[in-house]
């Protein structure tokens, strides 16, 4: 009797037997599509492989150690979490302004509304275009405007100096957030229960007050995910620097993806690109981690004592 | 029972997704590199081309259209991407054996493609004797003329010079373009004070940079590569062509040229804004439909004083064949695709210099700008073959803006790329 399973085992082993086809293809397609390429990375970050994709030489933590030890790879680290937070924070707050802005009844609110989405209408690498016309020293809007209104005269070439082309792209950048920004946030704004203001309206909070004591408490799940998911996007945005200086005069533009790309695809030092596409993981998955710890706990905390 | 019904309709269609990925997979991994596992059908071949301008794709679809009336049962199959794509794809191509039958390509990547063992040398099986004689003999023997061997045949060529506004020269007192670098600086910087355009223009910026940089090199007596194929670009004549260029840019006669790649010097030559510009012929092309009777002439590029040779840089594409081509659809398609008629069309559209001995005395070629560039043509040298050009395209690039951006001085510059090109050269 004792060498028989016990009943409780063999009924997890029907319910495995049960469930495995129905978790076999997400089992498949996540092992294909996330873990093998991200194995795959990180064995070409340990070799050097050309661009045709041979492995040469097993080099270990060589492409790190040489990474590492080029200035323009360390300023590109510094100048990609500038980028990243400059157009991370501006946008969050901008966006949150429009969205309780845009929750509020008013005249032409639909037509408010499609407006703010129209940057997001087009692909990126469109618009920077656009913006690539708009910077043009010669023959743009911009200039034109700066002269017209009596701002400055100059010939300003927005794209020659890091010092103007590297604020100009923050902020186009920014300009491109705001739309998707501002819909997750309006979307969080309509999930807030309203007889949460009613009562805080019956307490005699006002404006202000309510926007901070109920809204942005309220709203704080939303814009821990909205802040997240823009981190991702913005630290790994390729179009609009790559468009408009490619991350030149001599990589004083770049981030790690313009770096990344100019290693891998102008040097062919695929194993070194890998080994840079690691380290901006690495940055991504710590980030992730201390942002979710920071701004989740709490609130699945309370969920759970909500529920018990 | 509805429902059961349904869910069980789903379970079924996920189960048939799985499948279908898991079928692609198998598909993609039994493709690996070393077997051709595509079905080849005899009677087609592929043909990848990049897209010079509009004209490009429509050119090759009529003539594709001539070639399979005049050819019953063979097919190609047309394949086209932009230039800014062109590297790129093909290697990627390269990487999954897929390259297509015949490639139009950059001659400057032919040791990329050779080294890879991705394309056939030219025999007389692809190529019969009777069309290989057509060409100008100096473009098909030496143009893809790589350790040896001829890999492939000439499919555009164009010469370099330097186009200057005659109007902005007439109004600066100018008699006659510069023929030596203080010639160009004194006259670039008198254009700037007496008219308000720029003097001079160059790119710092885009994918042809290196090449404003060689062309002060090369008329300085200096090389890019030495014979053993390492860098030579850090010579004392580069870092002469290099301070030059620094020298010339502080005059403030010049746009900042980290700011403007050729694509943004194009339209402002063309608007009258800039005084002189080197460009390959087919640039004539564009003053002719968009220049608006813009007066301008065609010079050699200065030298850096008086008795250095004049070099103008000549340019070749190639047609190249893949290594698993279909050989008798590719023999046909060439002996077509290569006669007088279609290449004079070809060249005209595109603004191309005459590939075929029988074109030259074609009336389509005599215009004074195309007769200027022909007689330009025995000065041109063409770009080095070396399997790492494009990494010194990469290198040279960001040290000119290094030294231009004053981060770094032209020596030291020059230097660190020509180290980090022979690190990356040298196995």
């Amino acid at each position: 009797m004792s060498s028989l399973p016990t009943p409780t085992t063999s009924r997890r082993l029907a319910e495995l037997r049960g469930v495995a086809p129905f978790l076999a293809p997400a089992v498949v397609l996540v092992g294909m599509f996330m873990f093998y390429p991200i194995g795959m990375s990180v064995w070409m970050a340990l070799n050097k492989v050309d661009q045709f994709g041979h492995f040469s030489k097993f080099v270990g933590v060589g492409n790190f150690t040489s990474l590492f030890s080029d200035g323009d790879f360390r300023s590109s680290i510094y100048r990609t979490i500038i980028w990243t937070a400059a157009v991370v924070v501006v946008t969050t707050l901008i966006s949150l302004f429009l969205a309780v802005v845009l929750i509020r009844r008013f005249r032409f609110r639909a037509v408010a509304r499609s407006l703010l989405l129209l940057p997001w209408a087009t692909s990126l690498v469109i618009s920077t275009l656009l913006w690539q016309w708009i910077a043009n020293p010669d023959f743009g809007a911009l200039n034109h405007l700066l002269s017209s209104i009596g701002i400055s005269h100059d010939r300003i070439d927005w794209l020659a100096e890091p010092s103007h082309s590297f604020p100009l792209m923050i902020g186009i950048a920014i300009w491109a957030s705001i739309p998707p920004t501002t819909l997750m946030l309006v979307a969080g704004l309509q999930g807030i229960d309203a007889s949460l203001y009613e009562a805080g309206a019956l307490d005699g909070a006002k404006g202000w007050h309510t926007f901070i004591d109920i809204t942005v408490p309220q709203l704080r799940p939303v814009l821990a995910v909205t802040i997240l998911l823009n981190v991702i996007f913005v630290f790994n945005s390729f179009p609009i620097i790559w468009v408009l200086t490619q991350g030149g005069p001599a990589g004083q533009t770049d981030t790690l993806v313009t770096y990344l790309y100019k290693q891998g695809f102008q040097l062919y030092q695929m194993g070194s690109a890998a080994a840079v596409a690691i380290v901006i993981f690495a940055i991504l998955l710590v980030f992730s981690i201390v942002h979710t710890r920071l701004s989740w706990r709490g609130v699945l905390q309370e969920k759970d004592e909500r529920l018990w | 029972m509805k429902v059961v019904g349904h869910k069980r309709g789903r379970v079924a269609l996920v189960c048939a997704a799985a499948l279908a990925v898991l079928a692609t997979y198998v598909s993609v991994a039994s493709g690996a590199p070393g077997n051709a596992t595509q079905k080849r059908d005899s009677s087609t071949i592929t043909f990848l081309v990049p897209e010079y301008s509009t004209k490009t794709v429509p050119y090759w679809k009529d003539t594709i259209a001539a070639f399979e009336k005049a050819n019953p049962g063979l097919h190609v199959t047309l394949q086209s991407m932009g230039w800014q794509q062109a590297h790129d794809s093909t290697a990627q191509m390269i990487a999954a054996n897929q390259l297509p039958d015949l490639v139009n390509t950059a001659t400057i990547w032919l040791p990329e493609w050779v080294q890879a063992n991705a394309i056939l040398p030219v025999t007389t099986d692809i190529v019969p004797a009777a069309v290989q004689s057509r060409f100008v003999p100096a473009l098909f023997q030496k143009s893809a003329l790589y350790k040896g061997k001829n890999y492939g045949l000439p499919i555009a060529a164009a010469a370099r010079g330097m186009f200057y506004n005659k109007t902005l020269f007439k109004k600066a007192g100018i008699s006659k373009p510069p023929a030596t670098w203080n010639e160009l600086l004194s006259d670039a910087v008198k254009i700037k004070k007496k008219t308000g355009a720029f003097g001079y223009a160059f790119d710092g910026k885009g994918v042809q940079a290196f090449r404003y940089f060689g062309f002060f090199l090369w008329n300085n007596r200096g090389q890019f590569f030495t014979s053993k194929g390492k860098a030579a670009f850090n010579s004392p004549e580069g870092v002469q062509a290099l301070s030059f260029l620094i020298k010339l840019t502080k005059t403030g006669a010049v746009p900042n040229p980290s700011g403007v790649a050729a694509e943004d010097i194009e339209p402002l030559f063309l608007a009258g804004r800039v005084g002189m510009w080197i460009d390959g012929n087919y640039f004539a092309t564009q003053i002719a439909s968009k220049g608006q009777g813009l007066q301008y002439g065609v010079s050699p590029v200065p030298v850096s004083r008086t008795g250095v040779p004049s070099v103008t840089w000549g340019v070749s594409d190639t047609l190249v064949i893949g290594k698993n081509a279909n050989i008798p659809v590719v023999n046909k398609f060439i002996s077509f695709i290569y006669q007088p008629s279609y290449r004079t069309t070809f060249d005209v559209n595109e603004g191309f210099l005459p590939l075929l001995a029988a074109q030259q005395s074609l009336p389509e070629f005599s215009d004074p700008a195309t007769a200027a560039f022909i007689k330009l043509l025995p000065q041109s040298r063409f770009d080095p073959l070396n399997p790492n050009y494009s990494k010194m395209q990469t290198l040279v690039t960001t040290a000119m803006q290094k030294a231009l951006t004053g981060k770094a001085t032209p020596k030291a510059a020059l230097d660190q790329a020509a180290a980090a090109f022979n690190k990356l050269a040298g196995k």
